[in-house]
């Protein structure tokens, strides 16, 4: 984990309407590191990182990216901005007309000048990192849960981004495929120093790979709690934090007060 | 040698070509090798190297701050090209990333020239094959689905309370009324053209007044009915696919059969009977407003009066006329109902499912119109 802050959220504020949302967000996330944004559901998770890819604007504060402030970018600068990041969606947002080689093939037909043969090998060696040899030509309807997510993730990986943002990586899918979407992260992480955002609230996944967390709160719209996941786990005093990371119900954090 | 700067070529990445020898050639790679340098690279590096035709090739690659991939596909690139002419290459001064990158990355991928983006074109016999097979699969399905129909209207007359009523009215409101407007100006205008231009020839005879006669029974014997069918296959038939394949992409529908409910009598059944309620109603909306067009063309410019437009339509088009064209446009509002709501449940896969079910549905429905019409026309020539 490096120590320069390629994203930087300042003093953030969200609203739908005028239902705030979140309210005095305020973070970094370092260069190579895999941070997770955690909370209950409806707590703003998926709004944050709408602000932070710049899908949405805040009604308040900022987000810079690599030095650029992504909050009201002109084209050319959020263009810039788009070419460093990838997004794996929720719903993975494959597209559905296309093969995978050709969902992969994409952005770098987009983007490059590279010969058709390079893009070949190039999507074939993604692929292959994802463990989606031989599924070249198949459509994401043909594919299970796990091997769209996987398939998402050759894809948002197609131009080697320096951040990746995942919106709720884990939803849907069964053990195993969970832990081999972990272990991608991991190793994606490691190999290519991507600097990866998590937003989720799988506690296995977040123990299993984030370097460090955030954990934001539906009541006060703020971060609760920020640091390593064990560390949070083992040692937070906050009562709702140690209810997040043990999986009490109310009844069970009174017992162990 | 160092390459000039051109558009194309990212400002940190570059590379610089050495003679070293009698056939042997240095080659410094600088610079992030990512997606930006690819394209440059494979186009200038690759004529620059071709040019020297070099026996060796010493690639260093110590001035990279960044290996990517992308990098690596143009060394892959390199030692392709220099192997048709039993060139060799090394490689030196790679950092661990480097190195990880060329095991990791299949060499032999660059040597395949196998496609994945155009797949072989299936011969004719093979096409037509698969054309035969999806048709009478097609065919299969649709004289499932229209017995299901029937059954789901047996269920539906002997258990009237279970129908979803407020399904049925909104259909109705959405098939009917919010079809009346575009419903009534194309009719108007079909009229008035039919009136103008029939008023061409007539008036050579002095026959003005058979305008009249001929927009009626044009309209409510043939063209009313047909007029309306394309118009609500084109507006609701294709919504109904559409929201159909919606639903059962979404796995709506699948829900609904879990819940045990019969998807066809929920979704479809309130559909049919909506639009062979509404169809004739608009049928004979869009008669009238023919009429009414062919009325301001006779009485502005053939010099007809009102009363004498009006008594001639009356005695062109007899009661039996309109009740054929009730039946016809029931029975086009069944069609159009019965092959929306199948393009709808025959759905599946993503997005681009919803939009083929949606063109099927109006191109079948048109289809099937006209050939109800042709024989419809038929019957009424036997029958009399």
């Amino acid at each position: 984990m490096g120590t320069k802050a390629i994203i930087q959220v300042r003093d953030l504020q969200a609203k739908y309407g005028d239902k705030l949302i979140l309210d005095r967000i305020h973070f970094n996330v370092y260069e190579r590191e895999i941070l997770a944004i955690l909370g209950e559901t409806g707590c703003g998770k998926s709004t944050l990182m709408k602000n932070m890819i710049g899908l949405v604007e805040p009604t308040r504060g900022e987000v810079i990216i690599d030095g650029d402030r992504i909050t009201g970018a002109g084209d050319e600068t959020y263009g810039r901005i788009l070419r460093k990041m990838g997004v794996l969606f929720q719903n993975n947002a494959l597209l559905s007309s296309l093969t995978l080689a050709e969902n992969v093939a994409l952005p770098m037909q987009e983007y490059t000048e590279l010969p058709k043969q390079a893009v070949n090998a190039l999507v074939r060696f993604k692929l292959g990192m994802m463990k989606l040899d031989g599924y070249e030509h198949f459509f994401p309807s043909e594919l299970s849960g796990g091997m769209k997510k996987r398939a998402a993730l050759a894809r948002a990986m197609a131009l080697n981004p320096r951040i990746l943002f995942f919106d709720e990586p884990s939803a849907g899918l069964d053990p195993i495929s969970s832990a081999e979407l972990d272990f991608l992260i991991d190793y994606l992480n490691r190999t290519f120093g991507t600097t990866m955002v998590l937003v989720t609230h799988e506690l296995q996944s977040i123990l299993r790979v984030a370097h460090r967390v955030i954990m934001l709160d539906k009541q006060t719209k703020g971060i609760i709690a920020e640091g390593d996941p064990h560390d949070l786990k083992a040692h937070s005093q906050d009562p709702f934090v140690r209810r997040f990371f043990n999986r009490w119900t109310e009844a069970d954090a009174q017992r162990h007060r | 040698m160092k390459t000039e700067n051109s558009t194309g070529q990212p400002e940190d990445s570059d590379y610089t070509l050495m003679p070293t020898g009698e056939g042997t050639l240095s080659l410094h790679l600088s610079g992030c090798m990512d997606y930006r340098c690819a394209g440059f690279m494979f186009k200038r590096l690759l004529a620059d190297v071709e040019k020297h035709h070099p026996s060796f090739l010493s690639i260093d690659l110590s001035g990279v701050a960044t290996m990517e991939d992308f990098g690596i596909a143009v060394i892959f690139a390199l030692k392709r090209m220099m192997s048709t002419w039993d060139g060799h290459i090394e490689i030196t001064g790679a950092d661990s990333q480097a190195k990880e990158l060329l095991e990791m990355l299949p060499s032999e991928h660059f040597d395949d020239s196998a496609s994945f983006f155009k797949q072989e074109p299936l011969g004719l016999v093979v096409r037509l094959g698969g054309a035969s097979i999806k048709a009478a699969n097609d065919v299969k399905f649709m004289v499932s689905f229209a017995g299901s129909l029937f059954l789901a209207c047996m269920h539906a007359f002997r258990h009237p309370g279970r129908l979803r009523w407020g399904d049925m009215i909104s259909s109705m409101e959405r098939v009917g009324v919010d079809a009346v407007p575009i419903i009534a100006l194309i009719s108007f205008l079909m009229g008035l053209i039919m009136a103008f231009m029939s008023s061409v020839q007539l008036r050579e005879f002095g026959a003005n007044i058979y305008v009249a006669s001929l927009v009626a029974l044009a309209m409510v014997r043939e063209l009313g009915p047909i007029i309306t069918g394309i118009i609500v296959a084109g507006r609701s038939g294709s919504a109904f696919a559409a929201e159909i394949a919606t639903m059962e992409i979404s796995e709506e529908v699948d829900a609904l059969h879990v819940m045990g409910m019969n998807p066809i009598l929920f979704l479809a059944f309130p559909k049919l009977i909506a639009s062979v309620i509404v169809l004739p109603i608009l049928t004979l909306l869009s008669d009238l407003f023919a009429i009414a067009g062919g009325l301001l063309v006779g009485v502005s410019m053939l010099n007809l009066t009102l009363s004498a437009y009006v008594d001639q339509t009356l005695r062109a088009v007899t009661l039996y006329d309109v009740g054929w064209g009730f039946i016809k446009s029931a029975v086009f509002a069944a069609l159009i109902s019965w092959i929306g709501c199948i393009r709808g449940f025959q759905a599946h896969g993503g997005a681009e499912a919803v939009g083929t079910a949606t063109t099927s549905s109006v191109v079948t429905s048109i289809f099937l119109i006209i050939l109800a019409d042709s024989i419809f026309a038929i019957i009424r020539t036997y029958w009399g």
